[in-house]
């Protein structure tokens, strides 16, 4: 094989490191790329808890204080039973809610002492008699499943105050209560949500669900089980979005080679970031499984220029190690200029404080630097050894020779009417969109569990739970905070029995529970039923004796925490800012120092908290993302009016983005907050291409309508191209079965097609508005 | 003795304590609250054109004719346990921590007559005096078995005087159980540990009257009723049945039916006394108390509240949402089971067949299923 050594013009101290030792350079990304798949390999998604809420939050601190002493009340599944025909007090029903039970016990996680059904002795019924207290366990010691013993079971359930807790308000299905055990206790290992989750799904639901009975699994550990489940699939996407990109290379350059080389080059940029994110000890959260997903498509877009650059080349005689040689040395400062402003893009991410979304920022960052490796260093090496093809050469050539009509149409809008017309659609729509964004919400818009779609299993099960027992699944617990001992003093009591009542009273909290409605219950027991009683009373050992009885969970064990727990309609930002506000206004009207109110656990206490941390970074991240941006812009353009151009569609977009937000009903959260800087960092690519090439026209003293039209001859094409890519390369998540991975999916998508749009249609036309461009009767540019 | 004294001595500066700012539901107004109808309602009276509610957190509602319910400003916080109507101006509603309530506007503006450390003040120097008068008596003791008498009615005053002293020391814990005026000047309130008070200058002063009531172990009291010559009778803890025929000036107890807990008594339109209470145990006196025969009313539940329909028939209300409607001519009884399914504390007949009903979960209504071909009074 025959190389030509000598080309014209200078060779950059990079290019001639790259093309003088690219036998080095192939073996070395061969063993690099090797030794990152061996550990890509082992990368596993998790959902820690922890990642996904802002731990230096006020309340999420406050919740960490007394995570331990929560956990009793925290961590449970609750695992339903229910008869489709007649009801629960039915022999067989009773044997397979036994078995239900049984089960459950013996699932590695489960706190069996804890776990709570009719059919365990915990569960018991109590009763006033002129001679004092009488009770029993529900299930009656005699119980042999005849007519007589399901009768006094009957009983039992009525006095036993489950009904709407353990039994459903329609006698139709019973629960089982199962608490987990986070940290082994025999073992010391951490409890593996998956596992967990699926057992429950062999275990239990495969084994004793039939036409008869249907069983309905509620509880965080589910929810995150389910989320695992889901990612799992996400990871076929990709599959989907390989096949999709390669026939759009295909049919982009028809060339199968070149096809397959960019394809090669992307897959190993993902391989490297799953790596080295192994490597680095992070990990890979359905939050950032989004990465992997954008550097394939970044990295294709950025492949498709080398090539197009390479078959260009050839096109104009050069051998295939020349021509790839130039076209490295014409792409690598534009593409690490755009490959820098997308990661830095990424990295204002970091403003906000909450760990998923950190590790994507990190993840996205690596996934960028990789990229510039093997798609603006590999890939031309390869290319110099392999060749494109002779009929991708030869389509390039006929192409060149013909406007395409696409670019054509664009290229009017350079011209005073398209670009006034284009221009008023925009403020209109502009317009539009920020009247329509102001009915954007912060946080999770959706009943039960928000990560996963309304129509999963999950969310199927949470509803019913919902409907057919008392307790709501939103839960907002606010800790009173006391002297150790001083817990359930009288003057701690009475307080915390105020707030309660404050906030029983407030638009969407369906009731409250906590240790005082456990002794003003008691305090009604002791005398004998009579509701007179129902009151905390001022002596101490009074309250002492009312609460003997009570559950565990609703003190810690030095007293002096009590959590009180609110139930909500549901978790939507409104009802959870109205709760935080009516804290303090309570703690306000009623100073104290013996006592503080301290926000906040539960999962609706934690998502008030993201909403509060996602709330104050949406306008801080926009600031920063926005900054960078502009700055770099200035920097290459030096020139104001030249950014107004560059950045105006970009906010459009955002506009637009938030109004679309706003219509389907998708809220700011952690999801999709990333989304919008993801968006306005990596739209800003196309602005940066369009532009650099009006620039050079214009320098050549083309007017505005010429110096676009010959931009678009040079990367039109490849600006639609990338919008595509980069567009499908998410698009497929919209069929993820966790609902905000297809918000993300759907709002990426909007962004790259919307931005790339902008782009082609605005720019023009703000620089025809703002003049940019040769005065009339002055040819000098004013740039 | 000395112990009292010293006791009432630092009473002064007990009272100081309300003056901190510490929250003290008994001086802290009732919170205005949205929920007031879906909170714990306890007490329940009406007249003819007034309506009142009381309950947890100082709510009192009130409804005058078919209007809606209005929330009361109320100038305590404590659990309002009871209600009496006096006439369309008068009200007084009963509470926890010794406070009694007076309204003169038919319910708008409510006044404290009373709270709990008044009442200490009421109590100490009764305690005194009759421990004095006790001890005084025991001197001039005629003979052993009078004596013996006397000094066990000593150790019954020290269980008194020892539930006053633990109040001293962490704050009025006595609640009223029961209050009822018979007229704007004449009226009784009753209270935990056996304690009875009366006014005859419409709350001007209170007198202790527990002395009055043979009751050694200060069970609570838990209900007054009248009949239409005037005779009173007290029902209470451990089957305790109280008579007066004298305005409260002297008492008799009466041999009780049952040694559970009463927790209602009311005279229909016959006079016959009906007492009720624990685990649905019902009895129906024709002597106004002196011999009663069980009513069998088929439920478990306790029996809170009763009150006589128009058509005479007597409905009592109780835990669970019970209904237990009883015809004293034939004595059947109809149970109904209220939807809320909670206990219930209070009952009026409203508008035809309609009831109104106050308990745990708020208020409620409940129509009385007319019988088919039946007649509804």
């Amino acid at each position: 094989m025959q190389t030509t050594q000598q080309i014209h013009g200078k060779a950059s101290l990079m290019e001639q490191l790259l093309f003088k030792y690219r036998v080095f350079w192939m073996v070395l990304f061969a063993a690099l790329t090797a030794f990152l798949l061996y550990h890509a390999a082992q990368v596993r998604p998790d959902a820690s808890f922890r990642k996904m809420i802002p731990a230096n939050h006020e309340f999420v601190q406050n919740y960490f204080k007394y995570e331990d002493d929560l956990a009793a009340m925290g961590n449970a599944i609750r695992v339903s039973v229910e008869t489709t025909e007649g009801s629960i007090f039915d022999a067989e029903y009773q044997e397979i809610l036994s078995q239900v039970t049984d089960e459950l016990s013996y699932i590695p996680g489960v706190n069996r002492s804890g776990l709570r059904s009719i059919w365990t002795p915990n569960v018991r019924w109590s009763e006033v008699t002129e001679e004092g207290f009488v009770g029993g366990p529900v299930i009656p010691d005699t119980y042999d499943g005849s007519q007589e013993s399901i009768e006094q079971l009957r009983q039992n359930v009525l006095r036993s105050g489950e009904v709407g807790n353990l039994v459903a308000n329609n006698f139709r299905s019973a629960l089982i209560y199962v608490p987990l055990n986070e940290i082994d206790p025999e073992t010391g290992e951490r409890l593996d949500y998956h596992l967990f989750s699926q057992r429950i799904e062999s275990l239990v639901r495969d084994q004793y669900e039939s036409d008869g009975i249907n069983i309905q699994v509620v509880g965080f550990a589910k929810v995150v089980g389910d989320l695992i489940d889901g990612a799992v699939q996400v990871a076929g996407f990709f599959l989907l979005a390989l096949i999709i990109t390669f026939g759009m290379l295909y049919l982009y350059s028809r060339c199968i080679r070149s096809s397959f080389v960019v394809l090669l080059c992307s897959v190993i940029a993902v391989i490297w970031q799953l790596g080295i994110i192994k490597l680095i000890g992070s990990g890979i959260n359905p939050y950032s499984m989004l990465v992997p997903f954008l550097v394939f498509a970044i990295g294709v877009s950025h492949g498709v220029q080398i090539i197009n650059a390479v078959i260009a080349y050839r096109v104009e005689g050069e051998d295939k190690f020349n021509a790839s040689r130039l076209a490295f040395r014409s792409l690598y400062v534009a593409g690490l200029t755009a490959l820098a402003s997308d990661a830095i893009g990424f990295t204002t991410l970091m403003v906000i404080d909450i760990e998923v979304i950190k590790e994507l920022a990190i993840a996205a960052s690596i996934g960028v630097a990789v990229i510039v490796l093997t798609n603006l260093g590999l890939l031309p090496i390869l290319t110099s050894y392999i060749d494109v093809s002779k009929r991708g050469v030869n389509y390039l050539r006929e192409t060149q020779k013909k406007d395409h009509p696409v670019l054509t149409m664009f290229a009017r809008f350079a011209q005073p009417n398209w670009a006034k017309g284009a221009i008023a659609v925009a403020i209109v729509m502009a317009a539009f969109g920020l009247w329509q964004g102001q009915k954007l919400q912060i946080g999770d818009l959706d009943s039960g569990a928000p990560e996963l779609r309304a129509d999963s299993r999950y969310n199927l099960d949470n509803a019913f739970m919902v409907a057919n027992y008392s307790a709501s699944t939103d839960i907002f617990v606010v800790m009173a905070e006391t002297a150790p001992g001083q817990c359930i003093a009288w003057e701690n009591m009475v307080l915390m029995d105020r707030f309660q009542w404050h906030m029983e009273n407030v638009p969407g909290v369906q009731t409250t529970r906590s240790i005082t409605y456990v002794s003003k219950m008691g305090m009604a027991g002791i005398n004998e039923g009579n509701n007179k009683w129902y009151s905390i009373n001022r002596d101490d050992f009074v309250i002492n004796a009312s609460i003997s009885q009570a559950p565990s969970g609703l003190m810690n064990r030095d007293c002096s925490m009590a959590p009180m727990i609110l139930y909500l309609n549901d978790h939507k930002a409104d009802m959870l800012n109205r709760v935080v506000d009516e804290v303090r206004a309570f703690a306000a009207q009623f100073p104290t120092d013996e006592l503080d109110f301290l926000m906040a656990a539960g999962n609706a206490g934690i998502e008030a908290a993201t909403n509060k941390v996602i709330e104050q970074a949406q306008f801080e991240m926009l600031l920063w993302v926005y900054s960078v941006v502009i700055a770099l812009c200035l920097l290459t353009f030096r020139s104001i009016r030249t950014v107004l151009c560059i950045v105006l569609p970009l906010m459009f977009t955002t506009i637009m983005s938030q109004a679309l937000m706003a219509t389907l009903g998708i809220g700011v959260k952690v999801a999709t907050l990333p989304v919008i800087a993801l968006g306005v960092g990596i739209g800003v690519d196309y602005g940066i291409y369009i532009y650099s090439k009006v620039r050079e026209a214009l320098k050549q003293n083309m007017n505005l309508a010429e110096s676009y039209a010959y931009a678009l001859s040079k990367t039109g094409k490849a600006v639609g191209f990338t919008g595509l890519t980069l567009a499908i390369g998410v698009a497929t998540w919209m069929w993820s079965p966790i609902k905000f991975q297809a918000d993300m999916g759907l709002l990426l998508t909007f962004m790259f097609i919307w931005n790339m749009l902008g782009a082609l249609i605005l720019i023009p036309a703000l620089a025809h508005v703002f003049r940019v461009g040769p005065k009339p009767g002055d040819k000098e540019p004013t740039m | 003795m000395r112990r009292i004294a010293l006791a009432a001595a630092l009473l002064c500066a007990g009272l100081s304590v309300q003056a901190s700012d510490r929250y003290d539901p008994i001086f802290t107004p009732a919170p205005d609250s949205p929920r007031a109808q879906q909170g714990v309602l306890i007490g329940l009276d009406q007249s003819a054109s007034l309506r009142v509610t009381s309950g947890a957190f100082g709510l009192i509602l009130t409804q005058r004719g078919g209007s809606d319910w209005v929330q009361a400003e109320v100038p305590t916080s404590v659990l309002l346990t009871s209600v009496s109507i006096v006439d369309d101006e008068h009200i007084w509603v009963a509470g926890h921590e010794g406070v009694l309530l007076q309204s003169t506007d038919g319910g708008v503006t409510w006044e404290r007559r009373m709270d709990g450390f008044q009442l200490l003040e009421l109590e100490f120097p009764w305690l005194e005096q009759r421990q004095e008068a006790l001890e005084a008596k025991l001197d001039d003791a005629e003979d052993e078995f009078e004596a013996e008498e006397i000094e066990i009615a000593l150790e019954e005053l020290t269980f008194l005087t020892q539930g006053a002293e633990i109040q001293f020391d962490v704050g009025p814990t006595k609640p009223f159980l029961d209050i009822h005026f018979v007229n704007r000047e004449l009226g009784f309130a009753l209270a935990a540990y056996g304690t009875l008070l009366r006014t005859q200058d419409g709350g001007d002063s209170w007198e202790i009257l527990t002395g009055k009531l043979d009751n050694p172990t200060g069970n609570h009291l838990n209900k007054i009723t009248t009949d239409s010559n005037g005779a009173i009778v007290i029902v209470g803890e451990f089957g305790l049945l109280a008579r007066s025929d004298d305005q409260g000036d002297s008492w008799e107890m009466l041999d009780s039916p049952y040694h559970g807990s009463l927790f209602g008594a009311l005279f229909d339109n016959e006079d016959r006394l009906w007492i009720y209470g624990l685990r649905g145990n019902v009895f129906v006196s024709d002597n106004g108390g002196y011999d009663f025969a069980p009513v069998a009313v088929e439920t478990r539940y306790n029996l809170n509240s009763g009150v006589v329909l128009r058509d005479g028939r007597v409905a009592l209300v109780g835990h669970s949402g019970v209904i237990a409607v009883i015809d004293p001519d034939t004595m059947e009884t109809t149970l109904y089971s209220h939807a809320s399914n909670t206990p219930l504390t209070g009952i009026r007949q409203s508008e035809g067949n309609q009831l109104i009903l106050v308990g745990r979960a708020g208020l409620q209504e409940f129509y009385i299923p007319v019988a088919a071909g039946g007649t509804e009074g």
